[in-house]
């Protein structure tokens, strides 16, 4: 979930409500059997047992056989890039980097998908981050991603993973100094955007990916509402300001990447 | 498909006969174990066995059927032949005849395992033990075997095809023989065949790698020997390098080779235990080992306070006041005044004028070794070899410089103690030295008990004895070494305890600086005791780590020291495995 930029609206402290995270959660269980029902139909449009079966007015092949294969090339996608995560993001590995730390930040900058990715890209709303990324320290990089990585051992070990499916309430998950302790935290660079992906390709159980696509799902499996927000915005999307001319709201996403794309503005 | 061991042997021992009835044995069932020359040697008593046991022997084939029983088989390929009751065989490439007895051969195998699994497993003595001799390349004429022949125990050529009737056959025989044995429970089996076929791993033993450690140590790197011979034509240098480079031995290599009767050398050192040490250990008729006041009282007296005598000294030598020496070895010089080597430099302008210095190591505080740089001729010791890389790496840590080269000496990681209380520090003190003397029998004037403060009196450590072992402020025979880190500079010890670290200190480079000396003094284990809270590592973990974005957690602190954090109950050269 992203912070609304509103932050005197108090929408950050109302979204973490049990009774909003109720209701956005009876939301997306409403939603998902139809998202589900147009994945499907989807596949099968490309599934040749399935237009054969069609074609012959058989009976079609099973969910499973028609949407399988796409969450087989997931899962493959999946652990070619966490690979690369869970090589690098390894406590014993952190700690080779501790007599050169500016190692370390080439190996973010060259290996690790998520910052190589960003700052290959010749986007101007980059631009910025890509000028901090640059300018931060070696030696800073290094600890809040080693601070990252123990901070997480030591949440694991407290939190077993037979416990994780109890956890109903945003403070009993203990998960909040990722986001707001200062040592895990470069401001501009990394953020919990960053952080988010790292920890996916490490524990994706646990913790869940919030960049581009996962925010975007969000905010559509929860049916676009904003559950009477006061910025009257979805909370999985930010709304910055307005457009100016036509008097339309932007959604500023914070997604994936460290990008924050603009996208065409429309009638709230 | 019965289990092989191995499962593909070698070599046969050039013997075709051997290979094939490995083949053919393969076929036998899965809960089948057959395991390819069985080599045992004699138990050392002769009262389980029989007087005539040889030495050492080898079944080619023992087979394990959990069913029926263990059946030794020798196998004999080739021409064989028996001739007026003798065995004999042919050696097919030299053409060579020898006279053999497969029968007994097999049966002594077969009662040497019998007696030894009887031994190891108890239960196994309802279990048939018997044996049976195989010419897998030959046709065996049966109407006349010899009487310790029997036509069931005694295969051929013909047996190769038909294995499991063939094994049948013969245990059957003996079975008849002795119809009170049976088969074993699985488990009984699973030991039976544990005690054929064992599984064991050697692992060095932490005290040989203790040992071991020490050889490499006393050898002189390629680099020390480098320096020493460089120095013959350098009678001025500088000689450069961290703590643990081997400075002490250079220049007491050196001194050694510059002494004579005409050349008589001075070794100035700054404490007085390196000094001891240093005239305990290795006296030379030509070399004096003395303190800069130890050299004060002898060429002047010693009158007056500590300033005045090194004053009254620095105004002899610069009024060339006598000086019964040719050549000055100084080692730790980063921890004299300026003026004293200055003055020293000048007396032994003609002759020779050696300092070892590492700036790190300055604890006295207010001295400027700024001057030896400027030194024209400086060499530099960069490898260590006093230390394991582990402790080389805390060391270093410790004042923020990179870690030079080590001789590649594992070893265990520092330990980081937490206490609460300096009974609780006391506690821990004893347990490592009591485990070090006892089980790694470290010579107890081989551990020291270092502060990085002061010693003070009537405090928790100002005991005679600690861990069961005495205690001693100065490095005493048989004693443990209980001091301050000042006056153990330039000594060493295989395990050193830190105690009293208190890390909110770590903020004052000097203090980092001892901490440093602390751990390079020891050669194979570090132990840091400190009673700080976590709630207080904040702006020393900052100083330390050079950076603000630092946890103040003691995860961190282990992290930027390169320490593990210990329990009450370490080892004191082990690391615990993993859980």
């Amino acid at each position: 979930m992203i912070r609304s930029k509103s932050q005197d609206l108090g929408e950050y402290d109302l979204i973490r409500t049990p009774k909003h995270v109720a209701r956005v959660w009876a939301e997306i269980e409403k939603s998902l059997p139809t998202y589900w029902s147009h994945l499907v139909q989807t596949e099968r449009q490309h599934h040749t047992e399935s237009l054969f079966a069609e074609k012959c007015g058989k009976e079609l092949p099973a969910e499973a056989t028609v949407v399988g294969p796409v969450f087989i090339k997931a899962l493959a996608d999946y652990e070619k890039e966490a690979e690369k995560y869970r090589h690098w993001f390894e406590s014993e590995t952190l700690a080779e980097f501790h007599d050169d730390p500016n190692a370390f930040k080439q190996m973010l900058s060259r290996d690790v998908p998520i910052i190589a990715n960003t700052l290959r890209q010749r986007r101007d709303e980059l631009k910025e981050w890509q000028m901090h990324f640059h300018d931060t320290k070696s030696k800073d990089l290094l600890e809040v991603f080693s601070n990252v990585i123990d901070f997480v051992d030591e949440w694991t070990n407290e939190h077993p993973s037979e416990e994780y499916a109890d956890l109903d309430d945003p403070v009993a998950f203990g998960l909040d100094p990722l986001d707001d302790d200062k040592t895990m935290v470069i401001s501009s660079v990394i953020g919990m955007g960053i952080k988010s992906i790292v920890l996916y390709h490490l524990d994706p159980s646990r913790f869940p990916a919030r960049g581009q696509n996962a925010l975007y799902g969000m905010y559509f499996l929860s049916g676009r509402s904003d559950f009477r927000l006061p910025s009257k915005t979805s909370e999985f999307l930010m709304i910055d300001d307005i457009h100016k001319k036509s008097g339309c709201k932007y959604l500023n996403l914070n997604i994936c990447r460290g990008r924050s794309i603009v996208i065409k503005p429309f009638k709230y | 498909m019965a289990r092989m061991l191995p499962s593909k042997p070698k070599d046969f021992h050039g013997s075709t006969g051997e290979e094939r009835v490995f083949q053919a044995l393969r076929g036998l069932p899965d809960d089948v174990v057959i395991i390819h020359s069985f080599r045992w040697i004699h138990p050392g008593n002769a009262q389980a066995l029989t007087k005539n046991l040889k030495a050492q022997g080898e079944g080619d084939f023992v087979l394990f059927d959990p069913n029926r029983g263990v059946m030794v088989f020798e196998v004999k390929g080739g021409d064989v032949w028996c001739e007026k009751g003798e065995w004999r065989q042919r050696n097919r490439k030299t053409g060579e005849v020898n006279n053999i007895d497969p029968e007994a051969q097999a049966s002594e195998t077969m009662h040497r395992i019998r007696e030894e699994i009887f031994r190891r497993v108890p239960e196994s003595k309802v279990f048939l033990f018997c044996h049976a001799v195989w010419f897998p390349e030959v046709a065996v004429n049966r109407t006349v075997l010899p009487f310790n022949y029997h036509v069931d125990t005694t295969l051929d050529a013909d047996d190769i095809t038909q294995v499991e009737s063939a094994i049948r056959r013969a245990f059957k025989y003996w079975r008849e023989r002795f119809p009170q044995r049976r088969g074993v429970a699985p488990d009984v089996a699973a030991r039976i065949v544990d005690a054929l076929a064992p599984t064991l791993s050697f692992v060095r033993s932490v005290r040989q790698t203790v040992d071991e450690r020490e050889e490499q140590f006393v050898r002189l790197t390629r680099e020390q020997v480098r320096i020493i011979d460089f120095l013959d034509e350098q009678p001025h240098a500088a000689i450069v390098g961290a703590a643990g480079t081997g400075k002490t031995l250079v220049a007491m290599e050196k001194a050694r080779r510059l002494a004579s009767p005409a050349g008589p050398v001075l070794f100035l050192c700054y404490n007085r235990a390196l000094r001891d040490y240093l005239n305990a250990n290795h006296p030379h008729a030509n070399v004096r080992y003395l303190t800069f006041h130890g050299l004060a009282g002898e060429l002047i007296g010693l009158d007056g306070t500590h300033d005045e005598v090194a004053s009254a000294l620095v105004e002899h030598l610069a009024n060339d006041g006598a000086l019964p020496y040719v050549h000055l070895v100084v080692d730790e010089a980063q921890d004299f005044e300026q003026d004293w080597l200055e003055c020293l430099r000048y007396r032994f302008r003609d002759s020779t004028f050696y300092v070892f210095y590492d700036r790190y190591q300055a604890i006295q505080g207010g001295r400027d070794s700024r001057w030896l740089d400027d030194i024209p001729c400086r060499l530099v010791l960069t490898r260590n070899c006093r230390n394991t890389d582990a402790i080389a790496l805390v060391a270093y840590r410790a004042i923020g410089i990179k870690a030079s080269p080590t001789l590649g000496l594992t070893g265990p990681r520092p330990v980081l103690h937490r206490v609460s209380s300096s009974t609780q520090a006391v506690s821990i003190s004893e347990h490592l030295i009591r485990a070090a003397c006892e089980r790694y029998k470290i010579p107890p004037d081989e551990i020291a008990v270092l502060t990085l403060g002061v010693m003070p009196s009537g405090g928790p450590w100002d005991a005679p004895r600690l861990g069961a072992q005495r205690t001693s402020e100065v490095p005493t025979a048989h004693h443990v070494t209980v001091t301050t880190v000042r006056r153990f500079k330039g000594l060493e010890a295989k395990l050193v305890i830190i105690v009293d670290v208190d890390f909110r200190r770590a903020v004052d480079e000097e203090w980092r600086r001892a901490l440093y000396v602390a751990c390079s003094r020891a050669r194979q284990a570090v132990h840091i005791i400190t009673p700080t809270d976590e709630t207080a590592l904040d702006a020393p973990l900052k100083a330390l780590a050079g950076t603000d974005k630092v946890r103040p957690v003691w995860r961190a602190m282990q992290r930027h020291l390169g320490v593990r954090l210990g329990g009450e109950q370490d080892d004191p050269f082990e690391e615990p495995g993993p859980r």
